[in-house]
């Protein structure tokens, strides 16, 4: 399989250079400034999303949509911001729960998600939809979907892997705070999702 | 307070080594003395580990690389028109889709492979045998089979710890990458895009405020199965049935027609129309797909009787798989123009779930309906397909 020749990766440098570094040198046109910050915060931006919308295609086509905007509007940080922790990571994830949120409303709308009625779409055949993991993903998603909206985003932003500061920083509080929120929306999600748990194994007979 | 103890919120930093050094000193010593932190801590950590479980488990995160070419791909891709991107969807393999194949190969193809999987028969369907019955009896001259997944089912799968991704060899070969799906403008848009007639409602119980057309592309590929883990998962389920030795080392073609999904909602209703063709599968030469068929029945939970029975009068190379939830409230046999249709209703919280499937030749029609929609309503929608 011959890959698309890249050069960028290849000649690395040695010490990562900063957010910043990379900010300004996009800024001035650089392609592989911005080819590195892509690389760097890909995975995490997509964590967030899949957690979020539960599907693998949406969340990658959510994360190509929050690397478009730092791709045509790339966002003023000072140094400030950087070292806080609401840098880019920060205004990256901003950007993603925005969008993600955004299409989980729309889809409430149009009412497209018809629930389980998913299989009922022979135009849909992602594997990671597939009935194994399905069951517990919707579990996940329908518990999510139920916490209120800053808790929400505090889950998806810790297990994709933010730092507290770079979580508080997305979300706009006090990073002294992040790890008290952190275990209440644990409890919160751990409680509701033993609840529905219990709820989807009533009422089904045993094999 | 002397020695005080240290609240939730600091010891869940404390486990995420999110204290600055000195608190991590001081929690750590106090932890050595005090119990009931360290009760607290267990706790926290418990449910940490509980939620990173559930949540830390995206599946495979695509590569970052391969979604920067994708990103690429994108941004140098002008806003196309549906003709445009069928256009490269198409035979031409021009370098766009060369760039497409290496981006997306491997999902695409398990994807329809995993439908497949199901029709081979080497997927873990559940032992709902009064409903499969049922459902085969209807469908079985069409060559349909619908696929009931129990929730109980499926944890009884997960116990066996059996990896489905096991059972290929390797990665399929792409013959056609399908192109992502896209939105056209029109049903003869969609008709150029499918190569074949569609049809499209007329009736509707109140006037639709918005439609969308939506063309999913056409995929070919090859894709061998590890005949020993196939093998080693029918004893598993202790189902009875060889899986065709000749299947080994050889390739299995598959080729899933284009097909279509039509939107039509306002404030009361959501109504969805897929039509598509059954997709092609072509077996190598020699493989009993009556054998495979018959393993299908039983992962079905089909009586061994009339797995034989039914496997022989099936043409396993042109059918189609619909998988639903066997918990489902109510399923009947309809008549939609004068062919047979199959209604299923659900009662849901946000009101009322319909979903209706028939067809026509080599074409199928699953018409979903939520929201305020009657029956009676969504087979006259159906009847006005046109």
């Amino acid at each position: 399989m011959s890959l698309v020749h890249r050069q960028s990766m290849q000649g690395s440098r040695p010490v990562q250079e900063s957010d910043m570094a990379l900010l300004e040198r996009w800024k001035q046109g650089e392609q592989q400034a911005f080819e590195a910050l892509f690389t760097r915060y890909y995975e995490r931006i997509y964590r967030v999303l899949y957690n979020l919308v539960e599907q693998r295609e949406t969340a990658e086509d959510l994360a190509q949509e929050t690397f478009l905007a730092l791709y045509h509007h790339p966002p003023h940080l000072s140094w400030n911001d950087e070292t806080q922790g609401s840098g880019l990571v920060a205004w990256l994830s901003r950007v993603a729960l925005n969008r993600g949120y955004n299409e989980l409303r729309r889809e409430q709308r149009s009412q497209q998600r018809i629930g389980r009625w998913q299989w009922a779409s022979p135009v849909s055949h992602d594997p990671s939809d597939m009935a194994m993991r399905a069951e517990e993903r919707s579990q996940v998603q329908a518990v999510l979907a139920d916490m209120p909206e800053r808790q929400r985003s505090l889950l998806l932003l810790r297990y994709a892997g933010l730092s507290y500061a770079e979580i508080a920083g997305t979300l706009q509080i006090a990073p002294s705070s992040v790890g008290t929120l952190l275990a209440r929306a644990e409890r919160a999600f751990g409680t509701r999702y033993q609840e529905t748990a219990c709820q989807s194994t009533s009422g089904i007979e045993v094999v | 307070m002397n020695n005080p103890c240290w609240s939730d919120g600091q010891l869940r930093s404390y486990l995420d080594h999110e204290l600055s050094f000195g608190e991590y000193q001081e929690v750590a010593a106090h932890l050595k003395q005090c119990e009931a932190c360290q009760q607290r801590l267990n706790a926290l950590r418990e449910q940490a580990l509980t939620v990173g479980s559930l949540l830390g488990t995206a599946g495979a995160v695509p590569d970052s690389s391969m979604a920067f070419e994708r990103f690429q791909y994108t941004l140098h891709q002008p806003v196309a028109e549906p003709a445009d991107v069928a256009e490269s969807g198409g035979l031409g393999l021009h370098e766009r889709t060369t760039i497409m194949k290496q981006i997306r190969p491997y999902r695409s193809a398990l994807a329809g492979a995993a439908a497949v999987l199901l029709l081979v028969g080497l997927l873990f369907l559940p032992p709902v045998q009064a409903l499969a019955d049922q459902i085969l009896q209807i469908f079985r001259v069409q060559n349909v089979v619908f696929v009931p997944v129990s929730s109980d089912r499926l944890e009884e799968l997960e116990n066996l710890d059996f990896d489905a991704s096991t059972l290929f060899t390797s990665e399929p070969t792409m013959i056609h990458e399908p192109a992502e799906p896209y939105v056209v403008a029109d049903k003869g848009a969609a008709e150029n895009a499918v190569g074949y007639p569609l049809k499209q409602p007329t009736v509707f119980s109140t006037d639709p405020i918005t439609t969308e057309m939506i063309v999913k592309d056409r995929a070919e590929f090859t894709f061998q199965v590890d005949v020993d883990k196939a093998q080693e998962l029918l004893s598993l389920m202790e189902i009875d049935a060889q899986v065709p030795t000749e299947l080994r080392g050889q390739d299995i073609l598959v080729r899933v027609p284009a097909s279509v999904k039509m939107l039509y909602a306002n404030d009361e209703y959501t109504l969805t129309l897929f039509q598509g063709q059954s997709p092609d599968v072509q077996m190598p030469e020699g493989a009993n797909l009556q054998e495979m068929a018959r393993a299908a029945m039983l992962l079905l939970g089909v009586e061994p009787e009339q797995a034989a029975q039914l496997s022989q009068n099936m043409d396993w190379s042109s059918t189609l798989i619909v998988p639903f939830p066997s918990d489902i409230e109510s399923m009947r046999q309809v008549t939609v123009g004068d062919t047979q249709g199959l209604l299923i209703e659900e009662q849901t919280e946000s009101g009322h779930d319909l979903v209706l499937y028939w067809q026509d030749d080599a074409h199928f029609y699953v018409l979903a309906g939520s929201g305020f929609v009657r029956s009676a309503e969504l087979i006259t929608t159906a009847e006005s397909l046109q």
